[in-house]
C-alpha cells in the first residue's frame, strides 16, 4: 500500500504507511485505560461525595462520554486522534455487550411469575413506542433518531437505546444525546415516583410494576423499588426484566420497518435475502444468550450460585463491554453534531416520560390488581 | 453522456468533512465473540475475581 495522506476536519494528518502497531498498541492502552477510569469514578464518586445522593444513579454512558469527549478534544487538539483510531470499534463492543445482556434475562423467572408484567409490558411499549414515534416525527426529527427516543423511553432505557441503535444503524451522536437523556430524566424519577406513589396509596406490588415499567436505568429502578419496600422491588425487578426480554422483538421489527419501508428505494422491492443481510445478528445471540443462562440456571444444583455465575457475563462483562463503547462513542464525538440536534429530542423525552408514567400506572392498577408474590 | 477527462488535475483539496458514520454492522463477530464469552463464564474459565 502506498502512503497515503488524509486530512480529518481537525486539520491534522494521518499516515497510513510505516509501522502502525505502535499506534494500534497505545490505541488499545487508551480505551482500556478511559473505561477504568470511568468504572472506577462510577464507583468511587458517591461515596466521595456523600452530600449529593443522586451521584449513585448517574452511570457509567455519562462518565464514559463525557471522558471521552474531553480526551478526543485533546487528542484532536494535539493533532494525533485519527492515529490513534483503531481500538475505537464503538459498534464491536455494542454487539458483544448486547449479546451479554441477554444473559441478563433469566426466561424461567419471567414463565413462571410474570403474566401480569409480559401483558403490561407488551401494552405499555406499544402505546409509549407508537405515541413517542408519532411526537417525534410531528417536531420534524430524523427516523433513526425517532427510532432512538421511543425505544429508550418505551422499553428500558440505555440498553434499549443501543439494541434501536444497531437496528436503525443510528448516528453515534444520536446514541450519545439519548443515553444522556436517559440518565438524566432516571435521576428525579428515583424520588419523584416513589413520592406519587405514597400520595397515591398504591400497594407495594403496583408501586413496584409502576416503577419498573418506568425508570430507565437499572440503578434508578432498584433505588425507586428498595425506597417503597422489599415487594415493591421484587416486582419491579421482574417488569424491568421482562421488558428488556421485548428488546430482542422491537429490535427486529424496527429492522424490518426500516428496511421495507424507511430506506426502501421507491419502485425496488426488498428480497428476504436483503432482509437477512440487515438483520441485526446480535439478536440472535441475544436469544441465544438467555437460552443458554435460562438453562444453566434451572438446570444447576444451586440456582443461586448458578445465577451469580451468569451474572458475570450478564451484569460485570457486559458492563465493561458498554463502557468501552461509550467511550469510543466519547473519543469520536463532535459537539456540534450534538447542537445540530438541538433541543427537540429533549422536549420528546419529557413528554414521553409524562404519558409512560400515566399509561405504565392506569396498566399496573388493573394488571397487577390481583397479584401477590 | 459521459465527459472525458479533464487534460489537468485538479488541485488536491481537502477530504470533506467526515460525515457522522452510521453504527455499522460486525455483527457475527461480536455474536459469536458474546456467546464465546457467556460459555467461557459458564465453564469456570472466566471468573468474577478475573473482571476488574
Amino acid at each position: 500500500m502506498t502512503a497515503a495522506a488524509t486530512t480529518s476536519p481537525a486539520g491534522e494528518t494521518a499516515r497510513t504507511a510505516g509501522n502502525p502497531w505502535p499506534w494500534r498498541i497505545a490505541s488499545v492502552v487508551l480505551v482500556l485505560g478511559l473505561a477504568w477510569l470511568v468504572r472506577t469514578l462510577e464507583r468511587s464518586l458517591p461515596g466521595a461525595l456523600p452530600d449529593l445522593p443522586w451521584l449513585k444513579s448517574v452511570e457509567f454512558p455519562v462518565y464514559a462520554v463525557v471522558l471521552g469527549l474531553a480526551v478526543g478534544g485533546l487528542l484532536g487538539a494535539l493533532g494525533v486522534r485519527e492515529r490513534l483510531r483503531w481500538a475505537f470499534r464503538t459498534e464491536l463492543f455494542i454487539k458483544i455487550g448486547l449479546v451479554l445482556l441477554g444473559a441478563s434475562i433469566d426466561l424461567g423467572v419471567i414463565g413462571r411469575a410474570a403474566g401480569p408484567a409480559i401483558v403490561q409490558s407488551i401494552l405499555l411499549i406499544s402505546s409509549v413506542f407508537l405515541a413517542t414515534w408519532w411526537l417525534a416525527g410531528r417536531l420534524g426529527l430524523d427516523e433513526k433518531l425517532r427510532a432512538l427516543l421511543a425505544a429508550s423511553v418505551s422499553i428500558c432505557g440505555v440498553s434499549a437505546a443501543i439494541a434501536a441503535a444497531g437496528a436503525v444503524h443510528a448516528k453515534r451522536e444520536q446514541l450519545a444525546y439519548v443515553a444522556s437523556l436517559v440518565v438524566l430524566f432516571a435521576i428525579p424519577m428515583i424520588f419523584i415516583q416513589p413520592w406519587l406513589a405514597t400520595q397515591l396509596g398504591l400497594s407495594q406490588v403496583v408501586a413496584g410494576a409502576w416503577i419498573g415499567g418506568n425508570i430507565d436505568t437499572t440503578a434508578a429502578v432498584t433505588a425507586a423499588g428498595s425506597i417503597v419496600g422489599e415487594d415493591a422491588l421484587k416486582v419491579a425487578a421482574i417488569v424491568k426484566q421482562t421488558q428488556n426480554a421485548m428488546m430482542g422483538i422491537v429490535a427486529f421489527l424496527l429492522t424490518f420497518y426500516f428496511v421495507t419501508r424507511v430506506e426502501r428505494v421507491p419502485g425496488s422491492s426488498v428480497s428476504l435475502g436483503a432482509l437477512w443481510t440487515r438483520f441485526p445478528k446480535f439478536i440472535l445471540g441475544f436469544v441465544a444468550a438467555s437460552g443458554l443462562a435460562t438453562w444453566f440456571i434451572n438446570t444447576a444444583a444451586d440456582p443461586k450460585v448458578a445465577a451469580d455465575i451468569v451474572k458475570v457475563a450478564g451484569n460485570d462483562i457486559r458492563v465493561w463491554a458498554f463502557t468501552l463503547a461509550f467511550v469510543c462513542i466519547g473519543l469520536e464525538l463532535r459537539i456540534s453534531s450534538l447542537r445540530e440536534a438541538g433541543v427537540r429530542p429533549v422536549i420528546v423525552f419529557a413528554v414521553a416520560t409524562v404519558l409512560n408514567l400515566a399509561i405504565a400506572l392506569l396498566l399496573a392498577s388493573v394488571v397487577f390488581s390481583g397479584f401477590s408474590l | 453522456m459521459s465527459q472525458s477527462a479533464p487534460d489537468t488535475v485538479a488541485p488536491e483539496e481537502p477530504a470533506p468533512p467526515e460525515p457522522s458514520r452510521p453504527i455499522v454492522s460486525e455483527d457475527w463477530l461480536a455474536t459469536i465473540g458474546g456467546l464465546v464469552i457467556l460459555v467461557l463464564v459458564l465453564a469456570g474459565v472466566i471468573t468474577k475475581g478475573m473482571i476488574p
